[in-house]
């Protein structure tokens, strides 16, 4: 009687201990989503990226053909918020404004590598703060979904040596918290590029410079997007 | 009297004969790529783009050319590239040329802070034409590329 009894309570315990996790796990889906099938092309009919050189693969390889990808080589948030380098209307603006400009109804940012790789994350974190406030003020009907920063070969650390795995992962637990405080939705392209060690970039999965994309890597980008931007609630 | 002409058509003649780019059919777009791929080795794996990209990142509009391959390392971690552009006749291919020429000046421009050791391979850089046909290259070897083009051109 008695073991019965302590199954059963552990059984509860072990139930409740179980919902608690998916109750957990619930809270993140409003931030974090991995559906079980992509979006189809349509959803990035009227969507937007404005990132640096390593979203431009996606544009070179043609991998979300629907999405119009505004790129900028060594883009920084403090470029995107302040470099006059876009021309619009036979003026220059800023990435920002030229983003703006475009009023799109869905708008992903992966922004981030460039800033990091020169500044301290303290002032790139507050740079990707700013060109957030301004761009929610801009487009107050924009959803907006806030890519993680990839992840990085010792190669690139070698090259860019401000710019570490760990600062790479407390700017994207930033992104994380910025999208969660904000209602706004992350989309995690880091871990899925993640060596099994889990200590760098897969060394397949990147070029030489240990920063940028190979096609197989910009495959998993394209693929994680298409699968964490959909809305739950669908 | 005769003399007086036949000196400058002489000369007119033996420049076209030169030059190598007279009354030669141009050759397959795809053909003259390939042979400037397989000029070298490039520093990161090349990726044929589609026409679409290419036609964006060129400026070109439907009409500008006949045919257009372009390989790029599509990383962008290099600027390393090869396109292959056919007109339909020289003054296609003149807007053609300049077209690529801003390309290029684009580039340098982007790499020039981004990643200055990359700068050597886009200075040696420059556009080729042949007739209706123009090229660029960016390549480690451009002088390897150069000549796989010269080569396929019948120069």
């Amino acid at each position: 009687m008695r073991t019965t009894r302590l199954l059963l309570l552990t059984a509860i315990l072990l139930l409740t201990v179980c919902c608690a996790a998916a109750e957990s796990g619930a809270q993140q889906t409003s931030v974090c989503v991995r559906r079980q099938t992509p979006v189809d092309g349509d959803w990035f009919e009227n969507a937007c990226l404005m990132g640096d050189s390593i979203p431009e693969s996606l544009a070179n390889l043609d991998l979300i053909p629907e999405l119009e990808i505004i790129v900028k080589m060594g883009q920084s948030p403090d470029g995107a918020l302040n470099n006059h380098d876009f021309k619009l209307d036979g003026n220059y603006v800023t990435m920002a404004e030229y983003v703006a400009a475009r009023a799109p109804g869905k708008l992903l940012i992966m922004l981030g590598s460039n800033g990091l790789d020169h500044s301290e994350p303290d002032e790139v974190e507050s740079s990707y703060r700013d060109l957030l406030d301004l761009l929610e003020d801009r487009l107050p009907e924009t959803e907006f979904y806030l890519v993680s920063v990839t992840p990085i070969a010792p190669a690139g650390t070698e090259r860019y040596p401000r710019l570490t795995m760990p600062v790479i992962e407390r700017f994207n637990a930033m992104l994380y918290g910025e999208a969660e405080r904000r209602g706004l939705r992350y989309v995690d392209v880091f871990t899925p590029l993640l060596n099994e060690e889990g200590t760098a970039i897969d060394s397949e999965l990147c070029a030489g410079d240990g920063i940028h994309l190979t096609r197989k890597g910009s495959q998993i980008v394209a693929d994680e997007i298409r699968l964490q931007v959909g809305d739950p609630r669908e | 009297m005769k003399k007086r002409w036949l000196l400058p058509v002489s000369l007119l003649l033996v420049l076209f004969a030169v030059s190598g780019c007279a009354r030669k059919a141009a050759p397959p777009a795809a053909d003259l790529a390939r042979a400037a791929l397989d000029s070298q080795i490039y520093t990161e794996e090349m990726t044929e783009l589609s026409r679409t990209r290419t036609d964006a990142l060129l400026g070109l509009a439907e009409g500008d050319t006949t045919e257009a391959v372009m390989l790029m390392d599509a990383s962008r971690s290099t600027p390393e590239m090869i396109a292959v552009l056919t007109c339909a006749n020289d003054t296609s291919a003149a807007a053609a040329q300049s077209k690529l020429s801003g390309y290029l000046e684009s580039l340098r421009s982007q790499y020039a802070d981004y990643r200055p050791e990359e700068m050597p391979k886009l200075e040696a850089a420059s556009v080729m034409r042949c007739g209706s046909q123009c090229v660029l290259i960016v390549a480690p070897d451009q002088e390897a590329a150069r000549a796989a083009v010269n080569k396929a051109w019948g120069k």
